[in-house]
């Protein structure tokens, strides 16, 4: 099997679906309760992004970004089996835990709202908006092809979904799936106008030195965990 | 290869790095035969500043002057190399420090490591894939100011994130310069905006406190100032390439008022700090504000200026920074027991007002070139506006610093009542 039967395999995700695809799973990211969960969505995003990308660029190029993509969400998926996902130590009682735990409700004024629901309706909402903008003629992404309007919906989406993840996460893997939403979004955007070979491989060593990063800052927090666990 | 500028301030500071991780990889394994004094920390710190020296020092002799990697040319100017020498200099002395206070240790391999991103960002050609080495040196220098620290990750993680966000700022800019196109806004404004964001201006300013109280302290120097001094090298590379930019009416309002609210907003902190640990930070804030007005000023004068001022700054964070380490956790003024904790008193107040740019001290060189060119560089009502706001940052940040040494004084003088 090549790149291109596997791509004519997957000719009925192209173009529209693949957008969609994108966009939602990126809300996935948003809205997954569980660490795993959201990357497993991570993951899918990378692939859909990659059938979007075979418009612009080469097959084979196109293919070293899917492979780039699943390699960062092995550095996620490795630090995340190390930091135990982000939860806490089990060594540690239930009132310290409590305080390093995402807190599950929400106040607004008088009422109080599941946190999962205030991401759930902020991530529908954003989605939304980036469909009303995808559809609006006056910010239409300049110099997209019009064969490839579908890219307006995809980008729209993941640099706004980003910005959100980014936005509402508190653990550093959780906030740099967020990122990685948001470096994706604009790269289909910029792919479309330089195509460069020592882009692509610096946007992909970006990429992977982002992906050390956030993993450095997991282990760190974790560090904070053990070392708050031990003093006690 | 070694009388290569470019080879060896790319391969130098990446070798470097993973030469000190090894020491103290080695020092780990033969921990127990080593002498007492032999820690790994001051080890980290030693073998750090040796690189760091003796990288200087080939700096100093390479003769070669550009490097071809894939069609891509790297080139080491005079001012680059100058601006290098300058910052391996000051990392050998952070490193040396580190031997003494072997706590604030943690940053020497990742700090030594994005040295070689940095230098890439200045070097390369064209100015555009820069960028992405920018961020390459963020990814770094994110680990370094989290290293040693197992507190907030916040602060480093912000910083990285505004590193990020820059990054389509710089692409669209380099692509719109070589291919002008109708986009919303221009090269210039898409440039001021990436500007604005990695080097800490209004309203993207919240990293810049947290960061700065979370950092080793010895860290400070080199993030705030040095590297800082490397991103405006960068810009400055475009500005000089294309004076149009700098006069675009666009770039100057928003660096212009970008920078004055940075500092307004950093005086206006001061002057309500109650800490005198926190006192520095704020001070930081108001300095940021004057590097990023660096960038309004036309060809090399804006280049000269931004020199002045963030050699100035790295100098004094160096010296608030000393005296912090110095005093401990004693306030700088009042009963302050011991010669190292007056000197240290000294130090933490000399470098607070060089920050905010007083006559006779370091700071006060580039801060008078920036007020004396502003004018000139345009503006008619709101330069006047934009002096006013920087007098009336520098006047918050006067009244905090004599806030804190007044609070401490008293503090000193009630505890020298009650004995």
């Amino acid at each position: 099997m090549t790149i291109f039967d596997w791509l004519d395999r997957l000719a009925f995700l192209r173009g529209e679906p693949a957008a969609w695809l994108a966009a939602l799973t990126a809300v996935v990211i948003v809205v997954a309760p569980d660490l795993r969960l959201a990357l497993l969505a991570l993951a899918g995003q990378y692939l859909a992004a990659v059938l979007l990308f075979v418009d612009m660029l080469d097959p084979r190029l196109a293919v070293v970004k899917l492979l780039v993509g699943w390699f960062v969400c092995l550095i996620l998926y490795l630090t995340g089996r190390q930091t135990n996902w982000g939860r806490a130590p089990e060594d540690l009682t239930a009132a310290e835990a409590a305080a390093w735990q995402t807190p599950k409700w929400v106040r607004l004024g008088r009422y109080r709202l599941p946190w999962w629901a205030l991401r759930a309706g902020l991530a529908g909402f954003t989605l939304l908006l980036a469909w009303w903008l995808a559809r609006q003629p006056t910010v239409y992404l300049p110099l997209t092809p019009e064969n490839l309007a579908h890219l307006n919906l995809a980008v729209y989406a993941l640099l706004a979904l980003g910005l959100l993840q980014m936005a509402l996460a508190d653990q550093p893997l959780a906030a740099g799936m967020g990122a990685f939403l948001f470096l994706t979004g604009f790269t289909l955007f910029y792919s479309n106008l330089d195509q460069s070979l020592v882009g692509l491989a610096l946007l992909a060593a970006v990429n992977l030195a982002v992906a050390l990063a956030v993993s450095y800052l997991a282990q760190a927090k974790r560090l904070r965990l053990a070392a708050h666990s031990a003093i006690e | 290869m070694l009388d290569s500028g470019p080879f060896l301030l790319i391969v130098g500071p990446l070798a470097g790095a993973a030469v000190v991780a090894l020491v103290v990889a080695l020092a780990n394994a033969l921990g127990r035969w080593l002498p007492g004094q032999w820690d790994r920390a001051r080890l980290t710190g030693g073998a750090g500043a040796v690189l760091a020296a003796g990288l200087w020092l080939l700096l100093t002799q390479a003769a070669q002057a550009e490097w071809v990697v894939y069609g891509r040319a790297l080139v080491l100017d005079e001012t680059g190399r100058s601006l290098f020498l300058g910052i391996l200099l000051l990392l050998a002395l952070l490193y040396g420090l580190t031997a003494v206070w072997p706590a604030e240790s943690g940053f020497v391999t990742a700090s030594l490591a994005a040295v070689a991103p940095l230098a890439a960002m200045v070097m390369i050609r064209p100015f555009t894939l820069g960028a992405l080495f920018l961020v390459l040196a963020a990814a770094a220098l994110t680990m370094a100011m989290q290293s040693g620290r197992t507190n907030y990750t916040g602060a480093a993680w912000l910083y990285l994130v505004v590193t990020i966000l820059a990054l389509p700022f710089f692409l669209l800019a380099g692509w719109l310069a070589e291919a002008p196109a109708a986009f919303p806004w221009g090269a210039a404004r898409l440039l001021a905006a990436a500007a604005i964001l990695v080097l800490g201006g209004f309203p993207f300013v919240m990293w810049v406190r947290p960061a700065a109280g979370a950092m080793a302290v010895l860290l400070r120097p080199f993030l705030f100032g040095a590297v800082q001094l490397a991103v405006l090298a960068f810009l400055f590379n475009w500005l000089l390439a294309r004076p149009a930019w700098v006069a675009d009416p666009g770039f100057q309002s928003w660096l212009r008022w970008s920078g004055g609210i940075t500092a307004l907003l950093g005086g206006l902190l001061a002057a309500t700090s109650r800490d005198w640990r926190e006192l520095p930070a704020s001070l930081l804030l108001l300095n940021l504000g004057l590097g990023i007005l660096t960038l309004l000023l036309p060809g090399t004068l804006g280049w000269e200026t931004a020199v002045s001022v963030l050699a100035a700054r790295s100098l004094s964070l160096l010296l608030v920074g000393v005296g912090g380490l110095l005093l401990g956790s004693q306030p700088p003024v009042g009963d302050l027991a011991g010669r190292s904790r007056r000197v240290g008193g000294l130090l933490w107040a000399y470098g607070c007002l060089s920050l905010l740019g007083l006559p006779l001290t370091l700071g006060f060189d580039g801060q008078w070139a920036l007020f004396s060119a502003l004018p000139a560089a345009g503006g008619g009502t709101s330069g006047v506006a934009l002096i006013g706001l920087l007098l009336a940052g520098i006047a918050g940040g006067l009244w905090g610093l004599g806030r804190v040494v007044w609070a401490g004084a008293a503090l000193g003088e009630g505890a020298e009542a009650r004995s």
